[in-house]
C-alpha cells in the first residue's frame, strides 16, 4: 500500500508543481532544462522507492503512476473544467504583429521568443509577418504566418512545443 | 469551440478582447486570470517554504535545534526541535554545578515524550530506572571522585509520532525535587 500511497502522492506533487510553475516552465528544453529534469528525477526517486529495490515494488511503481494518468485523461475528457484546471488554456500573445504584451508579461514570454518561433517554424524574419502566435497549453508557441502579398493563405501552423 | 472575438468565454467584467476574427482557439480569459493569480500565490508559497527551509524547519538551520535551560540553570538540554517522522535524533541533557561527592545523577522523561519516540541509546548507560506515574526516571552513576562540573548524558532516539509534540525532562535535585524543562518538537512526514 505504501509505494501506490508514494506514487500517487509524487504524481500530485510534482502535477501541481509543473502547474503551477506556469505554462512555459520546463516547454523548451535547454540543455540547463535537461540538467534540472534530471535533477527533479533523481530527488523524485528516492522518495518513490524509498529503501525497497524489489522489482514487485518498480511494477506497482509503475502501473500506480500510469493508472492515475489513464484516469485523468478520463477524467479531463468528460470535465472541461478539469481539463483547463490540469492542462491549462491556449493564449494568443500576437495578433497581425502585434505583440500583446500584458498577456506575454504574465506568461513569461517575450517577443524574442515569439521571432525564434516564428523562424525556426515558418522562416519567418519580422514579427509584422506573425498574424497569430499562440502560447498552446504545452508551453510551446504555435505560429500563423500572414499571408504573403500574393494573397495566399498562410500556411499550416505549427508549435515549438 | 470558438473564435477569438467570443471564445474568451469572458464575463460581461472582462475588457474586451483584443483579438478580432479568424482564429479558433480554446482561450478562456476567465479561467486564465485565475490561473495566473494562483501560480503567484504558488510562487509566494515557494518562496516562504524555500525561507523555512533555509531557516531549518526541514533539516539544519537556526531553528533547527534549540537548548532549554531550567529556572535553576541547573539543567540544560540541547534536541533538535524539528525532526523526520520514523527519523533518527539526538539530545543532550547536561546537569550542572553538582555537588561535591555526588554518586549519581536522576534523569526524568515523561511519558508524553516517551510515547512519541522509541529511545534507542543512552551514552552513558543508565545503572536503573523506575516507572513513576508521570515518566520514567533513569539513573546514571557518577564517579564520586571526578572533579566538579557539568555532567551530560547524550540520548539518541527515533521519532514514532507525527506533528506536534510537546514533554518534559528533568533531573531530581540533591534536595529530592524535581527541576524539569518543556520540550516542544515537531515531526514532519
Amino acid at each position: 500500500m505504501d509505494i501506490v500511497i508514494r506514487a500517487a502522492t509524487i504524481y500530485l506533487v510534482l502535477l501541481l508543481i509543473m502547474r503551477l510553475g506556469g505554462n512555459r516552465s520546463l516547454a523548451q528544453i535547454t540543455t540547463f532544462d535537461f540538467v534540472m529534469l534530471l535533477i527533479i528525477a533523481e530527488a523524485t526517486q528516492n522518495a518513490l522507492i524509498g529503501d525497497d529495490f524489489s522489482l514487485t515494488k518498480a511494477v506497482l511503481l509503475i502501473i500506480t503512476i500510469v493508472f492515475i494518468d489513464i484516469m485523468l485523461s478520463l477524467l479531463k475528457a468528460r470535465s472541461p473544467r478539469l481539463d483547463r484546471l490540469i492542462d491549462g488554456v491556449p493564449l494568443v500573445i500576437v495578433e497581425h504583429g502585434k505583440p500583446l504584451e500584458d498577456r506575454m508579461r504574465k506568461v513569461r514570454v517575450d517577443v524574442s521568443d515569439v521571432l525564434t518561433a516564428a523562424r525556426e517554424l515558418q522562416g519567418l524574419e519580422r514579427i509584422e509577418q506573425v498574424r497569430y502566435a499562440v502560447l498552446e497549453r504545452s508551453g510551446g508557441i504555435s505560429i500563423i504566418p500572414e499571408p504573403d502579398d500574393a494573397g495566399d493563405q498562410p500556411a499550416a501552423a505549427a508549435s515549438t512545443a | 469551440m470558438h473564435t477569438p472575438s467570443t471564445s474568451t468565454s469572458s464575463s460581461n467584467a472582462n475588457p474586451p478582447s483584443p483579438l478580432s476574427s479568424g482564429l479558433t482557439v480554446h482561450e478562456h480569459l476567465d479561467f486564465q486570470r485565475r490561473a495566473w493569480v494562483m501560480e503567484r500565490v504558488a510562487w509566494g508559497l515557494m518562496g516562504v517554504l524555500l525561507l523555512l527551509a533555509t531557516l531549518g524547519v526541514f533539516a539544519t538551520g537556526p531553528l533547527a535545534s534549540a537548548t532549554r535551560t531550567d529556572a535553576t540553570r541547573q539543567l540544560s538540554v540541547e534536541y533538535a526541535r524539528f525532526v523526520r517522522h520514523h527519523g533518527h535524533t539526538e539530545w543532550a541533557v547536561t546537569v550542572r554545578d553538582l555537588p561535591t561527592g555526588a554518586t549519581g545523577i536522576d534523569l526524568f522523561i515523561d511519558n508524553d515524550l516517551l510515547r512519541e519516540q522509541t529511545i534507542n541509546q543512552f551514552i552513558p548507560e543508565p545503572s536503573s530506572s523506575r516507572i513513576t506515574s508521570d515518566g520514567v526516571i533513569y539513573t546514571f552513576d557518577i564517579d564520586p571522585d571526578a572533579l566538579p562540573g557539568p555532567r551530560s548524558v547524550q540520548i539518541r532516539s527515533t521519532i514514532d509520532g507525527l506533528g506536534a509534540m510537546e514533554g518534559r525532562v528533568g533531573v531530581l535535585l540533591p534536595n529530592g525535587n524535581l527541576t524539569a524543562v518543556t520540550l516542544w518538537m515537531f515531526a514532519y512526514p
